[in-house]
């Protein structure tokens, strides 16, 4: 279980589901901004793996929308990392363990330099919890509440917000998440 | 993580995985050599398993290969590359060969993946196949007897078959996608002890001609399984006996004698005589093409022969009559994957086994609409799973 991320002092870095979530949400910004150590994706996610959300929040919508991040980037929300030749052999390891390389990227990336990771992947959870205890790991949910939290968000707002990544991107927290009372409380 | 695993990787087998990416993506051993800044000298050992490749190298290889590194580095089983030949009138050009290869090696992979989700969910395959049939002898009599003889130990009956894909993936245990082979191209049959038989059926061609391919397919299974090919879809000249013998066991097989033949009695019976439409008619109820039916029924001498030229010759537009009478297509499943594959995958992905991106990868779809197929066949991930069977062959936004 990931600690709160009510007191973010380290960077944080964005699996492929969280920037899909996040993006999904249609209040990308105002949710960074709520992390002032700062923010990243790996360019390999970015390039390959969180690539289109569901346009519109009717749920029969389904046509793609192109995630495009420029707009943070280049307001200086969010920032690429890339990978580094002295991080690449954790990446090989992780990407034997985990069969993913999104998932491996970010978190080689996120271990070398001391970073949080956001990830709601169930697999990775697991597997990083268990190999890299000092990893820090967020999760979707986590994110939004401590935004919900931090900006005072009204009911109307969260459940709108919590609505759109529930249509455009398909998520909610499972089974036994730690925040799927509040996330069923606020939708 | 103490152990770098590319010191305890099994070096050959990791040398034949990159060699092998490398060819298929058409890249010579000095541009793969450019890609990492060595000798050429250096791909070659690398590729022999002499020369371990450093972390940073794999990295840059798998990307240029157009590869995941996972798909290196993780535990797959290993499957050795297997010998197709061209099967067809004449022998395939050069861009034949450019243009089927990508689907044959793509056909390989998909199965390899199969068959890897099966290890990860602790799921073999059960294969139910029956003994080799001897292929020697006239043509139709042996197709006649291997038809007779796979629809009674199959349980079908003298009936049509409404779902002859699912047949053949559940109730004998092949392996069959749906792929983007070139349009003079039917179908391709790989087999290897590890995988077992796989198949390849045109996605672009019309549902009749591609279930027609799978009877041709399975034909090959039964008689000559060993054997790997890939068959193109031209009309001989002069049909060779192995062609006769496939095309007579489509015909046997969709349409045994003896139901056909009740069918058709009655239609005559009702009716005095069988017109275009009945014709239309039954061959929907048989999922062939309107051209296999009326020659099978001229060979019965149900009809006259000859007649399928004449209609031909008079303007008979099939289609337009289809559309007319109201008839869709067959309702054979057409998406790229076996269901049992899909099944598999799902299965992986809710209990942890893979990752979202894996899972994605494996249905060939993006994130969320790998989402949306959980959330349809599992509507609660921690529960059992669900009775509703999700129609996983409904068009989708990406399908447009």
């Amino acid at each position: 279980m990931s600690r709160s991320a009510s007191a973010p002092t380290e960077r944080l870095l964005l699996d492929a589901c969280c920037v899909i979530n996040l993006y999904a949400s249609a209040r990308m910004e105002a949710i960074l901004s709520t992390w002032p150590v700062g923010v990243a994706v790996a360019d390999y996610v970015r390039d390959t793996e969180a690539l289109a959300v569901r346009a519109g929040t009717d749920a029969s919508a389904l046509p793609a929308e192109q995630i495009d991040l420029a707009r943070l980037i280049g307001r200086g929300w969010l920032e690429l990392a890339s990978l580094h030749d002295t991080e690449a052999e954790t990446f090989v390891n992780l990407a034997a363990v985990l069969g993913g390389d999104g998932e491996a990227a970010t978190a080689a990336i996120a271990i070398h330099r001391g970073w949080a990771m956001a990830t709601d992947d169930r697999r990775a959870t697991t597997v990083l919890g268990r190999l890299v205890p000092q990893l820090r790991l967020i999760t979707t949910p986590e994110l939004l509440r401590h935004w919900a939290q931090i900006e005072a968000v009204s009911p109307e707002v969260l459940r709108q917000v919590l609505s759109n990544v529930r249509t455009r991107a398909r998520y909610e927290p499972r089974g036994l998440h730690p925040l799927r009372g509040w996330w069923l409380a606020n939708r | 993580m103490d152990t770098n695993i590319l010191d305890t990787i099994d070096p050959r087998r990791l040398a034949a995985e990159l060699q092998q990416a490398r060819k298929q993506r058409g890249l010579t051993q000095e541009e793969a050599a450019g890609i990492i800044d060595v000798a050429r000298t250096t791909i070659v050992a690398i590729e022999k398993g002499e020369r371990r490749l450093r972390a940073a190298e794999l990295v840059k290889l798998a990307r240029a290969y157009g590869r995941q590194v996972s798909d290196f580095v993780r535990p797959r089983p290993p499957i050795a590359p297997v010998p197709v030949q061209f099967r067809g009138p004449s022998q395939p050009t050069e861009r034949d060969l450019a243009a089927v290869s990508p689907v044959i090696a793509q056909l390989q992979d998909l199965a390899r993946d199969y068959l890897e989700l099966e290890e990860l969910t602790a799921s073999p395959l059960v294969r139910k196949y029956p003994p080799e049939y001897p292929a020697a002898g006239p043509p139709e009599p042996v197709a006649e007897a291997i038809a007779l003889d796979e629809r009674n130990r199959l349980g079908l009956g003298d009936g049509p078959i409404p779902r002859l894909r699912d047949l053949l993936e559940q109730d004998v245990g092949l392996r069959i996608f749906y792929l983007p082979l070139p349009p003079r191209y039917s179908e391709t049959y790989i087999f290897s002890d590890v995988l077992g038989a796989c198949i390849a059926i045109n996605r672009h061609h019309p549902p009749e001609r591609q279930r027609w391919s799978l009877t041709h397919a399975f034909l090959h299974f039964l008689c000559h399984r060993a054997e790997s090919v890939v068959f193109a879809a031209d009309a001989y000249q002069r049909r060779p006996e192995g062609e006769r013998l496939a095309d007579a066991f489509a015909d046997f097989f969709l349409m045994p004698s003896g139901g056909l033949s009740r069918r058709f009695t009655d239609i005559v019976r009702t009716k005095g005589k069988a017109t275009p439409a009945d014709l239309i008619t039954l061959a929907h109820y048989y999922g062939v093409s309107v051209e296999a039916m009326t020659r099978r029924l001229e060979m019965m001498k149900l009809l006259p022969a000859g007649l399928w030229e004449r209609l031909r010759e008079g303007g008979f537009k099939v289609r337009e009559a289809q559309q007319q009478l109201g008839l869709e297509s067959p309702p054979e499943r057409i998406s790229t994957f076996p269901l049992r594959y899909q099944f598999l995958a799902i299965d992986a992905f809710v209990r942890g086994l893979i990752t979202e991106g894996r899972l994605a990868r494996l249905l060939d779809v993006d994130r969320v609409e790998a989402r949306l197929l959980v959330e349809q066949l599992r509507p609660d991930m921690d529960d059992a799973i669900g009775e509703l069977v999700p129609d996983l062959d409904a068009p989708r936004p990406s399908d447009a």
